[in-house]
């Protein structure tokens, strides 16, 4: 049997594209042209000659940073019925297309699991959270008079649906307030910039890693506008800075809130007639806090112990998980792991993951407090401090992970040296490692699992 | 009450409601409540019932929304979950939750095709979104497309199949003896990805795509021209490796060419010629270049 074989080496990238393309075409045209000879099978081999990406209609691109880099574009047109598509998969738009547009729903009662959403908090393989219709409607109620909305009011989340936060606050709280939701499927924070301003977005829907993009790309320069009344930050602790800067840029305050995928999102939201800045806010509306100690005993307030909740939000439990859920779960009351304190008004402060706690010769140190002492010398930028086995796991050191400041120099004796200063002897760091980047969630949590020794890239696919 | 019906009921009773703008364009709560219906009737068809899980890999567009709600309808349970996941990942929750389907982007296939033999829940892949990525530089990519009849093999899972192992033995010809290919699409060594292909297909026509990693790729460069954040741009491409690093030498591109050749005709027993486009061919060609750069 012979084939062809179409060389390209000097190609392009839109020629990874057109080629296969108009082969293809013209051998599906050429079937019904009977004094044509039949197209061949054909292999096409390529080599591009320049930088270039092909992107799919919808894909974001920058232009202008393209034409800077040397870099081609080239874009798949809109594919309609009859163009390439994934072989063996079944097309959403076409299996729409031959359906009804009527139904009756199904009578699920509120106690039905409506998501599953999987999360590893900061260890272990990710347990899927079970969510009630009752607990989204629940979250809903609860938010009333704290996330103040009116009917006019235009939703804008960067922060994924897939994700509890985005799911619950931006999309199911917009969509049953009836409210309208500007949806972002890609985000850069200059097209959010810009779509701000044109679609006159009035609750902003980010993480704190988003909120320092939006400043980043505002340049110091004023972006004030009427329409934005009021943004909401989740999912990792917002800095007092942040909040601070992007008031002064932006007009408009940022209220964050507190809470967990098993707690349907959010169950501590900071008013916005009352924000206490560095808090994640007041208990919401339906939902229960307190502060326990290691013997389960409510603490006086500003004392730190775990946080517990109780409320209609909570999960029914962890996807085929009795025993982890029963864990976590007793009497109603959850356990969230997290560490923190209310102060005397009911406001919560959260300091420390339960998990993260080092214990190092019988002492009990804080990676937050050893991470926020490092922040503060002028020369880090980012730090994270986890334990570290040492002498085959006989002790436990404290390792700490440091970004330092862009364009600084800094050593290792003069982190520690700093440390010295500032800390208990026992909590100074015996272990520096200097690096450019800490690995993070989509969400913008420093992944400390990925720091501890023996982890796991989760995304690799193993022979056996 | 519950979620699917509390949508029907908003939508009975404020039908001219803006609810999702996107792309410019409103959508009304009656309009996007049809569009829930229309998607969970075309998922009943499919024979999702009450209880099933539907994993949802999609993001924040209007098939997001309508994904989620119609499984609400059903009494399906909704399991979305990150854009950015990959192998393992997906894997887990997939597996963990025993989803019936998967509705996800084109561009997300490859993934799924990777891990489906493991999946023995999984029946179906519903795909939606023109949102492809496909990074070309000169240096560390090299891309083989082939365009056949779908005769050539018996079924696709043969196709895929039979390329891999081609694939495996023009690398092992060049050295890379720690090369395994197991799942459909993805070569490796060790956990990496080496190399990569998908089949698409058109009325009796597959089209081929694969692409081969020859020395380390930086996307750095690109990451200017698709914004991605700072902190997750190490998630944002799998764990690859190239022939540069497992060999410890860069072949010319002449022994690329003479290995993958002969590997595809020993592999498949054809003989290559080398051609050129037919005039329509050519003309087609003009046209699909030309609305790729549009702007």
């Amino acid at each position: 049997m012979e084939w062809r074989l179409i060389h390209n080496t000097e190609g392009e990238v839109a020629d990874l594209l057109a080629i296969p393309s108009a082969v293809a075409e013209a051998r599906i045209a050429g079937r019904y042209i009977l004094t044509q000879k039949a197209i061949p099978d054909t292999v096409i081999i390529q080599r591009i000659k320049r930088k270039g990406v092909l992107v799919g209609a919808e894909v974001l691109v920058d232009r202008e940073g393209a034409r800077r880099e040397g870099i081609d574009i080239a874009v798949q047109p809109r594919g309609g019925r009859g163009s390439p598509r994934p072989a063996e998969t079944i097309s959403l738009q076409e299996l729409m297309l031959k359906a009804k547009d009527t139904l009756i729903s199904e009578d699920c009662s509120p106690d039905e699991t409506a998501a599953l959403i999987y999360t590893s908090g900061t260890m272990g393989t990710p347990k899927g959270v079970m969510l009630t219709h009752a607990n989204f409607l629940a979250e809903c109620e609860a938010t009333l008079d704290i996330i103040i909305t009116t009917e006019e009011d235009r939703f804008a989340s960067v922060v994924p649906f897939s994700h509890i936060y985005g799911l619950a606050v931006g999309l199911v709280i917009p969509l049953f307030r009836r409210c309208s939701i500007v949806l972002i499927p890609q985000y850069s924070p200059r097209q959010l910039l810009k779509r701000m301003h044109g679609e006159n977005i009035s609750i902003l829907i980010a993480i704190p890693s988003q909120y320092h993009h939006l400043l980043i790309a505002a340049k110091g320069k004023e972006f004030k506008q009427s329409s934005l009344k009021y943004c909401i930050s989740g999912a990792s602790p917002l800095p007092v800075k942040v909040t601070e800067a992007f008031k002064e840029t932006f007009g408009a305050d940022i209220i964050e809130g507190y809470g967990l995928t098993e707690t349907t999102a959010a169950v501590a939201v900071n008013p916005l007639e009352s924000i206490k800045r560095g808090s994640v806010g007041r208990v919401v509306n339906g939902v229960q806090i307190k502060v326990v100690d290691e013997h389960n005993n409510v603490v006086s307030p500003n004392k730190t112990g775990e946080i517990l909740v109780k409320g209609n939000v909570i999960m029914k439990g962890y996807y085929n998980l009795p025993e982890e859920t029963r864990e976590v779960l007793k009497h109603e009351w959850l356990s969230t792991g997290d560490i923190g304190y209310q102060d005397e008004d009911g406001y919560l402060y959260i300091t420390e993951r339960k998990k993260d706690i080092i214990i190092k010769g019988g002492f009990n140190i804080s990676p937050a407090e050893i991470e926020d002492l490092l922040c503060s010398h002028p020369k880090v930028k980012l730090a994270a401090v986890v334990g570290h086995k040492e002498k085959e796991g006989r002790e436990e050191a404290i390792k700490a992970f440091i970004i330092p400041e862009e364009g600084e120099e800094i050593t290792t004796a003069e982190i520690i040296g700093y440390c010295k200063m500032k800390l208990a002897p026992y909590k100074v760091p015996d272990r520096i490692e200097f690096k450019e980047t800490l690995p993070m969630s989509a969400t913008g949590k420093v992944l400390k699992r990925e720091l501890r020794q023996g982890y796991k890239d989760m995304r690799v696919i193993e022979k056996e | 009450m519950n979620l699917g019906k509390l949508l029907e009921q908003d939508a009975k009773q404020y039908p001219k409601r803006k609810a999702l703008m996107y792309e410019g364009k409103g959508i009304r709560l009656e309009e996007l409540d049809k569009n829930v219906n229309r998607l969970a009737n075309g998922l009943k068809d499919l024979g999702i019932e009450r209880g099933d899980r539907v994993a949802i890999m999609l993001p924040n567009s209007p098939e997001f929304v309508y994904s989620f709600f119609a499984c609400q309808k059903l009494g399906a349970v909704a399991v979305p979950f990150n854009i950015m996941y990959k192998g393992g990942e997906i894997l887990h929750i997939l597996k963990d939750c025993g989803a019936k389907a998967i509705i996800t982007l084109n561009s997300s296939v490859p993934l799924i095709n990777e891990i489906k033999p493991d999946l023995h829940h999984l029946q179906y892949i519903i795909t939606t979104g023109e949102r492809s990525l496909t990074f070309a530089d000169p240096e560390s990519t090299f891309f083989i497309q082939c365009v056949v009849s779908k005769s050539v093999f018996k079924n696709l899972d043969e196709a895929y199949r039979k390329i891999g192992d081609i694939l495996v033995q023009g690398f092992l010809k060049l050295g890379l003896k720690e090369i395994w290919y197991k799942h459909r699409g993805s070569l490796k060594i060790g956990g990496r990805k080496v190399a990569g292909f998908y089949f698409s297909e058109i009325e009796e026509l597959y089209i081929c795509s694969i692409v081969c990693f020859l020395s380390p790729f930086d996307p750095s460069h690109f990451f200017s021209v698709i914004w991605v954040p700072p902190e997750v741009k190490d998630k944002v491409i799998e764990p690859l490796t190239s022939v540069e690093e497992e060999l410890g030498r860069q072949p010319t591109y002449e022994e690329y060419e003479t290995t993958i050749i002969s590997a595809i005709e020993n592999g498949l027993g054809v003989t290559l010629s080398e051609g050129s486009l037919t005039r329509d061919e050519q003309l087609g060609y003009e046209k699909y270049k030309a609305m790729a750069k549009r702007k």
